[in-house]
């Protein structure tokens, strides 16, 4: 056991350091440079008429933060000492507004976690029933009919219905039911009482939640009914039948078990959708999270924000993918660390 | 190893016996003809115009003079054919009268859905109807051109990793588990936001992010074939490698392939959408679904800007899911039902 999993830290490491060097670089070699960006608006009015000193003095203004932000060495350099900082837990400074980057992604941390564990928890508590009533109903119009809907869930874009719900119940022309941005009413006062103040949260909260909720859902209880189906139809389903197990025991015990395997190995999977899928429904109902802070940090070419995200989310998704494949022997006594590769 | 006719046979039996996948055949169909016919459907130049005594076909004439096979004649050199069309002794108009970037220089902006624009205009006039009409062109452009792309990388890997084995398939295997750690929506979003916007970027960076899953399948199925007799024979009667993989061992691959790259269309042109939705996706000037959808966003009266092209990407996405759920079904009764469909990550 310990040896497998030093040969899959390893491996798993490389990937990382793959993953950062493609990051680093296609943000390094991309046009627009941040430094130039800093002082667009100044010299947007124009360098006609200017005296040289004067612009000389710029080009050195440009020349000193270009060093002080250490974009004048060598690229591999750059990287080579970005890379020792990251691994140390530095994630530096933002060019945008000189903060730490690890200040501002905690500060960020707990709304994203928050709505994305909620659609989780809520996703499992849906999806689980429906799951194990459509085994039992197999090929009744129920189980069609709810696979027809989750199915549609599923290709429903989130930007779409993220924009709808905008438009129809949070102000606007129509209904004005929900907050159409950020969480906490214009009064909002850190003195109001626990309860008001929870439920104006979850009143803000509540059309992000379903919007991430319902991708998730849909994701989930397919991947669950395809195993569900699966776990019906083999043998020891039969014998457990065949020698009297009451029905009831032989769904949740014979089938359901064995079915919430690729569950497991598909939690893995949901990581990385943390900042990723965050970033549009973050961005629909202007909640600021992770998604928002990349998303904003990508337009503003704010580097160390960019690469500190993706890089936390592909360490993420890294973890995901060992804590997947160590779950999967926790649940499966059948699968061993030796048999499994990739 | 051509599939017999029979299989072939079978095949379309199964797949036809499914309803939703046969009628999301007749919906990809359909919208394949509004990409191909456009032009036809929406479009400010009649197709037929009788003026002063003299007969024109503008929408034709214009495929020949972007050719470089005819010239526009005098009259309708720069024209405005709606002015033109006025004073025109006959004329037939496109079903839908207007060009998709075309500024409508009444100035109706905002224009609700109505007699004048089906699906209304949005903030610079420009008609919501023929936008989406040739949004479908682009969308599906986009998503083929992508998929061509990851089935041709995912094929070559995958089939080079299966074949070969060894040390080969450890580096690409290696390579695989790489791109299946990136973050690709917000590698996406970030290299879509850092570069100038274009069109091509886009469908180069779907197709460099999406072609795993292609080459899984096919690396396991040439690990599976390549050990069959019909291997051994072929090498021993002298078949280079490059001959045994593409005549011998590919075929036996491609059912899952077309199913991966059923899903692969429709997970494109979600995440073509999806960027166009964030105003990163493609340039300015060209109306495409997302597009359309993106500008609702700030402004939240215009619901027209919402609906339809929403409609639009929901449906045909769907449509292309179910295709690969019932190609899956239909070309393999032994494949395993699983979550591998189109959907945003």
């Amino acid at each position: 056991m310990a040896g497998y999993l030093v040969q899959r830290v390893f491996l798993l490491s490389l990937t990382f350091v793959a993953i950062t060097v493609i990051g680093f670089g296609i943000v390094h070699l991309a046009p627009g440079d941040p430094v130039e960006l800093f002082f667009a608006g100044g010299l947007a009015a124009g360098t006609e008429g200017v005296d040289a000193e004067r612009l000389a003095e710029v080009e050195r203004a440009k020349q000193e933060l270009r060093r002080q932000l250490g974009l004048d060495r060598p690229l591999y350099v750059q990287y080579g000492l970005w890379f020792g900082r990251i691994v140390r837990g530095d994630l530096g400074r933002s060019f945008k507004d000189r903060r730490l980057v690890s200040e501002k992604i905690v500060e960020r941390m707990p709304l994203t976690v928050t709505l994305n564990s909620l659609a989780i928890l809520i996703t499992f508590g849906i999806a689980i029933p429906l799951g194990i009533l459509s085994a039992v109903w197999t090929g009744s119009a129920a189980d069609r009919a709810s696979t027809l809907v989750v199915f549609m869930l599923y290709s429903l874009p989130s930007f779409w219905i993220g924009t709808l719900i905008i438009i129809f119940f949070c102000g606007g022309d129509f209904w004005a039911w929900f907050p159409s941005a950020g969480l906490h009413s214009l009064d909002y006062e850190a003195s109001w009482p626990v309860g008001r103040r929870v439920a104006d949260y979850l009143h803000h909260l509540a059309m992000p939640l379903l919007v991430t909720t319902y991708g998730t859902f849909a994701f989930l209880s397919r991947v669950l009914r395809a195993s569900m189906l699966e776990a019906k139809t083999q043998d020891y389903v039969r014998t457990a039948r065949a020698k009297g197990v009451p029905e009831r025991s032989v769904i949740l015990k014979h089938v359901l078990r064995n079915s919430v395997i690729p569950i497991v190995t598909n939690i893995g999977g949901l990581l990385p959708a943390l900042i990723g899928g965050s970033v549009i429904i973050e961005t629909i109902f202007s909640l600021p999270g992770l998604g928002y802070l990349g998303y904003q940090a990508v337009l503003a070419r704010d580097y160390p924000v960019v690469l500190a995200l993706l890089s936390v989310s592909s360490g993420l998704t890294l973890v995901g993918i060992l804590i997947s494949d160590l779950l999967l022997v926790a649940v499966d006594p059948r699968i061993t660390f030796r048999a499994r590769t990739a | 190893m051509k599939p017999s006719e029979r299989y072939t046979a079978r095949v379309w039996r199964e797949f036809k016996r499914n309803p939703s996948a046969y009628g999301s055949l007749c919906l990809v169909v359909f919208l394949a003809v509004i990409a191909l016919a456009a032009d036809l459907i929406a479009n400010e130049k009649p197709h037929y115009m009788e003026l002063d005594g003299k007969a024109y076909f503008p929408t034709v004439l214009d495929y020949g003079v972007a050719l470089g096979l005819a010239r526009w004649p005098e009259p309708l050199l720069n024209a405005d054919f709606r002015r033109l069309g006025g004073r025109a002794d006959s004329v037939v108009w496109a079903p839908i009268p207007y060009s998709p970037t075309r500024v409508d220089i009444r100035g109706e902006m905002f224009a609700a859905p109505g007699a004048g624009h089906w699906l209304g205009t949005d903030r610079l006039g420009r008609d919501v109807a023929a936008g989406m009409i040739h949004g479908t062109r682009i969308s599906l452009t986009i998503g083929l051109v992508v998929v061509a792309l990851q089935a041709v990388i995912g094929i070559a890997l995958g089939g080079l990793a299966g074949y070969y084995g060894g040390w080969v398939d450890l580096g690409i295997s290696r390579l695989l588990e790489m791109m299946l750690g990136i973050p690709t929506f917000f590698l996406l979003i970030t290299v879509a936001a850092i570069f100038p916007p274009s069109i091509y970027l886009i469908m180069v960076i779907l197709g460099l992010t999406g072609w795993m899953g292609i080459a899984r399948y096919v690396r396991s199925e040439f690990l599976r074939v390549r050990a069959q007799d019909f291997v051994q024979s072929a090498r021993s009667l002298g078949g280079s490698d490059l001959r045994i993989m593409l005549r011998h061992i590919l075929p036996n691959a491609l059912a899952p392939v077309l199913v991966a790259m059923s899903f692969g269309v429709a997970s494109a042109i979600l995440a073509e959408s999806g960027l166009s939705f964030l105003g990163i996706g493609v340039p300015a000037h060209l109306v495409t679904w997302g597009s359309i959808l993106s500008a609702a966003r700030a402004n939240t009266f215009a619901w027209w800007l919402a609906v339809f092209p929403g409609v639009a990407i929901f449906m045909t996405v769907t449509a292309y899911n179910l295709l690969g759920d019932g190609l899956r079904d239909a070309l393999d009764p032994r494949v395993v039902a699983g979550g591998s469909t189109a959907r945003e990550s």
